[in-house]
């Protein structure tokens, strides 16, 4: 009984909670950890490379005091630089007595199941371009399913499906499928128009370094011509595509990101190909922005890329400037109805608040012609995304502004 | 007393003791509560308070005739979890200077965190009838979204905001805990 009484007495005083407060000392941090000291401070799961500013920072914080508000500025810092990620921060106990580790874990963001406008764009002269694709991700797979009606990015107006496949294989490397059938329209008439075209590529994807990617692989294309006969003809190339993109910290409010690549399709009769000709092209961007680019106020961009085509390609992969995103208040049709085998092309964008201001230079020519510069300036608004803009020509001739309205150019 | 009797008598006892209990307390002329047991350091907060962040918490004690307030004490503190000794910290802010920490502890155990935090909340005797029928409330928020440093404007403890965080329904990311005292009279709690 005596036993029983003790154990009582024990457990309640245990359970009875001590009250004793003390007048706060002459200290701003509320946190108790803020005695201790950083011992290491990383980021993991980064795909892309840490911008050297931001690792800076970083370790500059290696045997500071530990402050919740610190923390919280580089989590935001991080923030801004990787945005397609979800950031949590783990603080735990340090290898050393009284000190502190804080690691930045990344996550892709992404949906299981996505739903999104790929494409819309209207034309006033090419009219309607309009894209829907469903993205469902599983694991580390993708798989994506999308329509498509597109009067803007080729010398055709083609319309159909298209799906894609991305799986990785081990790390670094990945497999890729893209199948696409789409039935095609011309302004005009030529031998050289198709109904339809059908396209199977696989290809494997590896990550060089942080940023850069390595494709390669096969694309299989078939083209349906009705004249003069109906036949088949086939375009099957061997692919590569070189891509880099890297986007710094500018300061604590701005970024600036570099894209940039080149490609190559190089078709032969060799695997098969009714077509022999290889296709080379170059791209490079750089952008800065205020802010995360996403919800940027102001951005300034440039742009330029260059092609050639050596040897006969299908209207399929000629050259088109003319459209949303290149000489924009030029018809397309004026400058290479049937597109042409060489091009170059330069764009300045500008972008502050609502008011958005373009110039764009380049020609477009066929081998052994006389090429022309052109020039053409756009000013419009862009609102959540959309912009609306009118562009003109810069000609001593007839001018007649062009109408542009969408997102995504 | 058969054996089966003082087990279930100790089953009892342990069972009151583990239950979560608050009653009203007469100190110095002025209300206050005993909480035996609180927890209302659990789930998002908690997590947060072990990853080494601050979590501010606002309390609120009512006295209640019926639904009827008759008075109303509101305090912040600032909690914290020391990685190293594995205790708790708080600090309370003071209404007069805003963002301005007045008192603090630490090395306190989970269930002491309340005690301490309720023991800091005072509310002035009414002047009604010593028979009429009352209970005390409290209630306890957390801010939904993370105060990093709770002496920033964001955090601030102005009695106005406080104010206005009980008086608005809780937000489904907060944390909320309400305890609510058994009906007792002023009149009872003077008797010794």
């Amino acid at each position: 009984m005596k036993c029983l009484f003790a154990t009582l007495l024990a457990t309640t005083v245990l359970l009875l909670p001590h009250e004793r407060a003390v007048a706060f000392e002459n200290t701003s941090y509320t946190n108790v950890n803020s005695r201790y000291r950083i011992e290491r401070i990383s980021i993991q799961n980064v795909t892309y490379s840490v911008s050297a500013a931001l690792q800076r920072e970083l370790d500059r914080l290696i045997g500071r005091p530990y402050r919740t508000e610190t923390i919280d500025a580089v989590e935001r810092r991080i923030r801004s630089e990787f945005p397609g990620f979800t950031i949590s921060c783990n603080v735990a106990k340090g290898e050393k007595q009284d000190q502190i580790r804080v690691s930045f874990v990344l996550e892709r963001s992404r949906k299981n199941l996505d739903l999104n406008v790929s494409r819309m764009a209207f034309h006033s002269e090419q009219k309607f371009s309009f894209g829907v694709t469903a993205d469902l991700n599983l694991g580390t797979t993708s798989t994506s399913l999308g329509f498509i009606s597109d009067n803007d990015e080729r010398v055709e107006r083609f319309s159909g499906f298209r799906a894609a496949f991305v799986a990785p294989v081990v790390k670094n490397l990945r497999i890729a499928f893209l199948g696409e059938a789409y039935q095609s329209r011309f302004r005009g008439d030529s031998e050289e128009f198709y109904r339809s075209r059908t396209n199977f590529e696989p290809t494997v994807i590896y990550t060089l370094a942080p940023g850069l990617e390595l494709r390669g692989g096969f694309s299989f294309n078939n083209l349906e011509f009705q004249v003069p006969a109906a036949r088949d003809q086939a375009a099957h190339a061997v692919i590569t595509t070189l891509r880099y993109l890297k986007q710094w910290q500018l300061g604590l409010t701005s970024t600036q990101t570099l894209e940039a690549g080149y490609s190559l399709r190089a078709a032969a009769h060799s695997l098969g190909s009714d077509f022999n000709y290889r296709r080379h092209l170059g791209e490079a961007r750089l952008s800065f922005a205020s802010g995360n680019s996403e919800k940027s106020k102001s951005t300034l961009a440039f742009s330029s890329m260059i092609g050639a085509i050596d040897g006969r390609a299908p209207v399929l992969d000629r050259f088109v400037l003319g459209n949303t995103q290149t000489l924009r208040g030029w018809n397309r049709y004026e400058l290479a109805p049937l597109g042409a085998d060489r091009m170059m092309h330069f764009s300045a964008d500008g972008r502050y608040s609502f008011v958005r201001a373009v110039y764009d230079t380049g020609t477009i020519w066929t081998a052994g012609r006389p090429k022309v510069l052109r020039h053409s300036a756009g000013i419009g608004f862009v609102i959540s995304g959309i912009t609306a803009m009118v562009a003109i020509p810069i000609r001593s001739s007839s001018i007649e502004p062009i109408f542009m309205v969408g997102m995504n150019f | 007393m058969t054996r089966a009797r003082l087990i279930a008598l100790f089953t009892l006892f342990l069972h009151t003791l583990a239950a979560q209990i608050v009653s009203p307390r007469l100190n110095d002329g002025q209300l206050s509560l005993n909480a035996l047991n609180l927890k209302f350091l659990e789930g998002k907060a908690l997590d947060r308070l072990k990853n080494g962040q601050s979590v501010t918490f606002d309390f609120q004690l009512q006295l209640l005739d019926g639904v009827k307030p008759l008075g109303r004490t509101l305090h912040r503190f600032v909690l914290s979890y020391d990685l190293w000794e594995e205790t708790f910290s708080a600090v309370q802010l003071s209404q007069t200077t805003p963002r301005t920490p007045v008192y603090s502890t630490n090395r306190l155990k989970s269930e002491a965190v309340a005690g301490w935090c309720i023991g800091r909340m005072h509310l002035p005797l009414p002047f009604i009838d010593k028979a009429r029928p009352l209970t005390m409330q409290l209630e306890i928020r957390s801010a939904g979204v993370k105060l990093a440093n709770p002496m920033r404007p964001q955090g601030s403890v102005d009695l106005g905001v406080l104010v206005e965080i009980f008086s608005r329904p809780p937000d489904p990311k907060e944390v909320r805990f309400t305890a609510t005292t058994q009906t007792f009279t002023l009149g009872a709690l003077a008797t010794p």
